[in-house]
């Protein structure tokens, strides 16, 4: 006579009681037990009967003393061992539980891993110099309207007076690039390319700085003129497999400069590259600014003495630059020291060498990253909590607890732990596994080898040690300690549904998805709204070509000869590419009948006379520049927000003149001119710019790129290739760098196309996670509650009301957690927009979408739980109950 | 029956030698067999069976199989090669045994 599930549960139960949890002796003690009542019932003894006889069989406190003998043969080894085997078959028993927790626990902690890994990258720059006490010499202008400007350019000669002067300044390195690329060639070999990574630089970047030279002297390379170090790729490029020592490289066809020194490839993790460094002593013998204090466009790297205040010495630059430059230049100016390890994740200095990180953006993705994980925990703690409480009515009502506190916190740490164990070895595959589209996203070359970043191992057991106590011992404590009275009254019930720490956590997960949603609905639709916005010109089938060393008085010949090409329909020759370009600053002075002059620091655009028809730019007042009137070589076109700086009115405007100092071929001079028209404002900077007064004149000297308006895109190609062999004919032997200005236009908003996509993984993921944990939850629920759905049923109650039924707890959940989330993704929300000076409303109804999305999800997934439970025959479930 | 006093030594020795004559068996079954064999003379209780058994597993003698039987599961246990070592060396401590005692209740004469 075989015992059924039931009876074999209460002898299991009865052992538990009297303190049998070693689970192989339990095993025994049952199996043995169960034998003893089987043969006993096949007698014609009751199962009630038979039970106790058998347990009589053995002495009083028989079997809480083979327990302890047991227990004390046994190593702490097997011990675990066994534990751990139990724990194993329990989380292949709980299948959906466990998937939802590993699954969980193993995404976020991927991600973890993978944040981690970029954050360490991000913040290790350039740790790795030779010197580590080099700060670089930074300048802020202070503009008439309050903004201040942080740039690292400084003037050339403001270094090495510094270390002359300041004796806690040690000695001063420089470097200059030049915005442009570079023309050098290997005259020998008859090889020329355009080079963007050349720059000028001192010796002491050597000493300073982790440049490592494979040939030549470390100490001595850079301290001539007429000398530079090249990488080895620049070695192969110009000099194929012969010595490059001692050999020369052209600059721009007039500059000799013999290669003294070959590097290693400079390291990613430095906060400006270089594949060139010429000396900079070389720079005196044709740049002819460089003793001038004023012009600001070099970088000052200063090596300061260890024990040096910085502080103090930076509150000695005012007295240095009075001394040198005078004239209130400290009014506006000022310059202070930044560290160099410091430089890469520092945002708002312009003029970088190497773009850096803004430190808020790896602040977001850390907190992603905990976001994640914790709402992993949240799952794996809520559905532990709702196991125990089941089992605490269960056994509770037999009155015993003794034997379940040890049971229940040795398996359900277990349990966590080796889920835990399982997700932390899942998700370092996992990890190893998106780690390149990781690396495409952010455009990094992050390695694997970063999974052996000791600190990293230490962060992830402490992950998977608080994971495991918080998930295992927090309910399994929880549980036991409900008293065993209340558990008597079946109070555990009212428990499992008034389970606060639960509904607490669900809230928290609730309020997270929330926000996320709001957020990324805001940041997609910004985006949206920058890459729609009128730009105030026409990007449209407008390829860019740089011209390079095409001589000054050959441009007009090039003009014309691709504009006699039947695709293109319109050529322009300006100072900038307009988009995401900078444009020239100088200081204009405005004087008009009537009026006082007024002087105005603006944004300078050299253009040519096709500008506005090129770019179908919008003439508010006035006229376009007209080659047949020939004042107009000096003629003036300003913006309208110049007009609104100035004060004036279209018609106003057009009787000023403007004066201003410009750099021609032969040095400095005023050039005056009148205004002959107003153009309508368009984006010349990105769109987190706001449009600043601008100054359009002509100036040939100032001739970098060449825009030609092409006639369809169906002969793109063959208008490109004809442009080309058009060009090339004016600077033989260069590639010819061209691009499509709307592609440029798109990369300027790479940042926030980043953002939205790693905020929408992590939503995904986020929202992915809570649901998952709400299913489970509801699952437990509805199988704890199957006989009130039973009886429901008998009752007359359909399978939507018990839905309902079910629901009606989640989504008061929802809502409230709703009425946290809204002000805070607004507050959020709002802020970021305020970045932008271009910006959508706030778009309210984001938040609406958010809460309906949030309920309509809930409730369809109780719906998917409880229709099952709901559809069962209620008399099957009330009978087996 | 004889005194569990008596008998506690050799326990060890009469699980093993029962499980060196089956393929595998359960803990109720060993003690039955044993009731058996000794015709009631000699009981192994539970208390001594489980922890002597646990005891040998820990030690290699003997290694457990887990058995679905009806809605429970059973433990069989079957003595490995170490187990059969030392159930040989046991029984020949053991005899050796018997034999002093033998001498120490019937001196043979000097």
């Amino acid at each position: 006579m075989e015992l059924t599930k039931n009876q074999v549960q209460l002898i299991e139960q009865d052992l538990i009681k009297r303190g049998i949890h070693y689970p192989p002796l339990k095993e025994d003690l049952l199996d043995h037990i169960c034998t003893e009542v089987e043969t006993k019932m096949t007698e014609g003894i009751k199962f009630q009967d038979a039970h106790q006889k058998a347990l009589s069989l053995f002495l009083p406190k028989e079997l809480i003393h083979t327990h302890t003998k047991t227990m004390q043969t046994l190593t702490s080894f097997s011990l675990l061992k066994s534990y751990a085997q139990t724990a194993y078959r329990s989380i292949l028993r709980r299948k959906t539980n466990s998937f939802i927790n590993v699954f969980g626990l193993t995404i976020s902690i991927a991600i973890c891993i993978l944040i981690f890994i970029f954050i360490r990258y991000e913040s290790s720059y350039d740790q790795q110099h030779p010197e580590p006490n080099i700060y670089r010499l930074t300048s802020k202008t202070t503009s008439d309207n309050g903004q201040t400007e942080n740039t690292a350019f400084t003037g050339a000669p403001w270094g090495p007076a510094l270390v002359e002067e300041f004796p806690e300044l040690l000695d001063a390195g420089r470097i200059m690039k030049y915005r442009l690329d570079v023309l050098v060639s290997n005259k020998s070999s008859n090889t020329s390319f355009y080079e963007s990574d050349l720059i000028w630089g001192d010796q002491q970047l050597l000493n300073f700085f982790k440049i490592d030279l494979i040939v030549g002297d470390q100490k001595n390379a850079l301290s001539q003129p007429n000398t530079v170090v090249i990488s080895e790729e620049i070695a192969k490029k110009y000099f194929g497999n012969t010595d490059p020592i001692g050999k020369v490289l052209t600059y721009n066809s007039e500059v000799d400069l013999v290669v003294s020194g070959v590097m290693r490839t400079m390291p990613e993790k430095m906060h400006f590259e270089a594949d060139l460094i010429c000396s900079f002593s070389t720079l005196k013998s044709f740049w002819q600014i460089i003793d001038n204090w004023t012009i600001r466009y070099y970088h000052t790297y200063l090596k300061i003495q260890e024990d040096a205040e910085v502080a103090k010495i930076e509150a000695r630059f005012p007295d240095f630059f009075d001394r040198h430059i005078g004239n209130g230049w400290n009014q506006r100016r000022s310059a202070f020291l930044q560290r160099v390890t410091d430089i890469h994740l520092t945002t708002g200095t312009s003029n970088e060498l190497k773009p850096g990180t803004n430190k808020q953006y790896l602040y977001i993705l850390g907190s992603v990253a905990i976001i994640i994980l914790f709402l992993a925990c949240a799952n794996f703690i809520n559905l532990n909590i709702a196991r125990s409480l089941k089992r605490t009515k269960e056994v509770g009502i037999r009155k015993v607890m003794g034997g379940l506190r040890t049971d229940l916190v040795h398996q359900f740490v277990l349990e966590s732990g080796l889920m835990t164990l399982l997700s932390l070895i899942l998700s370092l595959g996992l990890a190893q596994l998106l780690l390149p589209f990781f690396n495409q996203l952010l455009g990094k070359k992050l390695t694997i080898f970063g999974l052996f970043d000791p600190l990293l191992i230490v962060y992830i057991l402490l992950i998977a040690i608080t994971v495991s106590l918080l998930a295992g011992l927090y309910p399994a404590i929880k549980a036991s300690s409900v008293g065993t009275i209340l558990a008597l009254k079946g109070k555990s019930t009212t428990k499992f549904s008034k389970n606060s720490v639960g509904d607490g956590l669900m809230f928290f997960q609730f309020v997270i998805c929330a926000i996320l949603i709001i957020s990324i609905g805001i940041i997609k639709q910004q985006q949206h709204y920058l890459l729609a916005k009128d730009l105030g010109y026409s990007q449209e089938q407008l390829l860019m070509i740089s011209t390079n060393n095409i001589a000054t008085k050959e441009l007009p010949l090039v003009k014309n000869q691709l504009l006699s090409l039947p695709e293109v329909t319109n050529v322009s020759i300006t100072s900038h590419k307009l988009a995401g370009d900078q444009p020239y600053y100088s200081s204009y002075i405005f004087s008009g009948s009537g009026m006082s002059n007024d002087t105005l620091g603006l944004g300078r655009l050299h253009i040519d006379e096709d500008f506005i028809d090129t770019y179908d730019l919008k003439l508010i007042a006035g006229r376009d520049y007209n080659p047949l009137i020939s004042t107009d070589t000096t003629s003036f076109l300003v913006n309208e927000k110049t007009l609104e700086m100035l004060g004036v009115t279209p018609g106003q405007a057009l009787d000023m003149t403007i004066e201003y100092l410009t750099q021609g071929e032969n040095g400095r001079y005023p050039r005056a001119g009148r205004i002959i028209g107003v153009l309508a404002n368009f984006h010349l900077e990105s769109m987190h710019q706001e449009i600043d007064g601008l100054v359009m004149d002509i100036q040939p000297a100032r001739a970098h790129f060449i825009a030609c308006k092409l006639l369809d895109k169906g002969v793109n190609a063959l208008a490109i290739s004809k442009i080309e062999a058009e060009v090339s004919t004016f600077a033989p032997g260069t590639a010819i760098d061209h691009f499509f200005m709307e592609d440029l236009y798109g990369n300027l908003y790479s940042n926030e196309k980043k953002l939205d996509i790693l905020i929408s993984i992590a939503s995904s993921v986020a929202i992915i996670i809570a649901f998952m944990g709400l299913f489970g939850l509801v699952s437990q629920l509805a199988a704890y509650k199957k006989s009130e759905i039973g009886l429901r049923k008998v009752l007359g109650a359909n399978a939507l009301g018990i839905v309902f039924m079910f629901s009606y707890k989640y989504v008061k959940i929802i809502l409230v957690s709703l009425l946290v989330a809204f002000p805070l993704g607004y507050h959020w929300m709002n802020n970021w927009l305020l970045n932008y000076p271009y910006r959508i409303d706030f778009p309210h109804f984001t938040m609406l979408a958010t809460g309906l999305f949030l309920i309509g999800i809930s409730i369809l997934t109780i719906g998917l739980v409880v229709r099952k439970a709901a559809n069962a025959n209620p008399i099957t479930v009330l009978r087996e109950d | 029956m004889y005194s569990s006093q008596l008998l506690k030594g050799t326990f060890q020795t009469i699980i093993l030698k029962v499980l060196s004559e089956h393929k595998r068996m359960y803990g109720y079954e060993i003690t039955q067999k044993v009731k058996a064999l000794s015709n009631n003379e000699i009981v192994v209780t539970e208390g001594s069976l489980y922890p002597i058994l646990h005891k040998m597993d820990e030690m290699g003698w003997v290694t457990a199989e887990r058995v679905t039987i009806g809605n429970r599961t059973r433990r069989y246990y079957s003595l490995t090669r170490s187990g059969s070592n030392s159930l040989k060396l046991k029984i020949d401590e053991f005899e050796r045994f018997v034999n002093t005692m033998k001498d120490i209740f019937n001196p043979s004469p000097a």
